[in-house]
């Protein structure tokens, strides 16, 4: 069995994310992922490079965000990392789910989704880099 | 699974506006969605059944285009009602719990029937 690992360099700008859709579809459609896999990818790195080009104010812009994808073993393997400002998007409390929808909060739910899509996040600055990785078992992939 | 472009196509009726959304609500099409409800709504809309039977995809800032719409009716006095919610949309509406603020009905039939 081959293990491709598939990489991706994008600006620090929103403009960018169709590159990223992109991307995904084309490593869904190779590794055969299931469909539910492929949108929680989606979902998850969406939101995550989001995060980066928002909260990171990357210096210069230019090939500030790197993604790396890998499905070993079943399990999917992604690293995100840019070269903005130290930002741990894993110490956003919590949202209270709970709330009505006059005292629900507008944000918050993004980082939350990505903590129920996918099996594991850890967050670690590194390098003058934040670096999230992420994984994933994938079951019902192609051999 | 390619997730296509989004579209919406909003139909007056008497009861209320129903606004029928397709493909991928993502962060840069979810503004058009927000637009295209804002309109109805300065149109004086109050009631807005959305139809989300051919949504594909949603991501927070799809999820979060809907809390804004439908806080704006709420103060209006006015309100949302959703339709044709499934599979990987619904999962995420579940999972954020988006899903418990609003009425959901299988067609929109059903929910302007209960209006």
């Amino acid at each position: 069995m081959t293990v491709t690992e598939q990489a991706l360099v994008l600006d620090s700008a929103l403009a960018e994310l169709p590159r990223l859709e992109s991307w995904i579809d084309e490593f869904a459609a190779r590794e055969g992922l299931p469909d539910s896999i492929h949108y929680h990818l989606n979902v998850a790195l969406e939101e995550l490079v989001i995060n980066a080009i928002k909260h990171g104010q990357c210096q210069p812009a230019e090939e500030a965000i790197r993604l790396s994808m890998i499905l070993d073993g079943g399990v999917l393997r992604i690293e995100l990392s840019d070269c903005g400002i130290a930002f741990d998007p894993l110490q956003a409390p919590a949202p209270d789910l709970a709330l009505g929808l006059k005292e629900r909060p507008i944000g918050g739910l993004g980082v939350h989704l990505v903590r129920c899509l996918m099996d594991s996040v850890d967050y670690e600055r590194r390098d003058g880099r934040n670096r999230l990785l992420l994984t994933k078992r994938v079951e019902g992939g192609a051999p | 699974m390619l997730f296509p472009s989004m579209e919406i196509e909003t139909t007056r009726l008497e009861k209320a506006v129903v606004v029928k959304v397709a493909g991928r609500m993502d962060a840069g099409s979810a503004p058009e969605f927000e637009k295209a409800c804002e309109d109805c709504l300065r149109g004086g809309a109050e009631r807005l059944v959305v139809d989300l039977s051919a949504l594909d995809y949603i991501s927070s800032a799809g999820l979060r285009s809907f809390l804004l719409v439908a806080k704006s009716l709420q103060e209006k006095g006015g309100k949302m009602l959703l339709c044709g919610m499934r599979g990987l949309v619904k999962e995420v509406f579940d999972m954020t719990r988006i899903s418990s603020l609003f009425a959901s009905y299988e067609g929109p039939e059903s929910a302007l029937a209960d209006l």
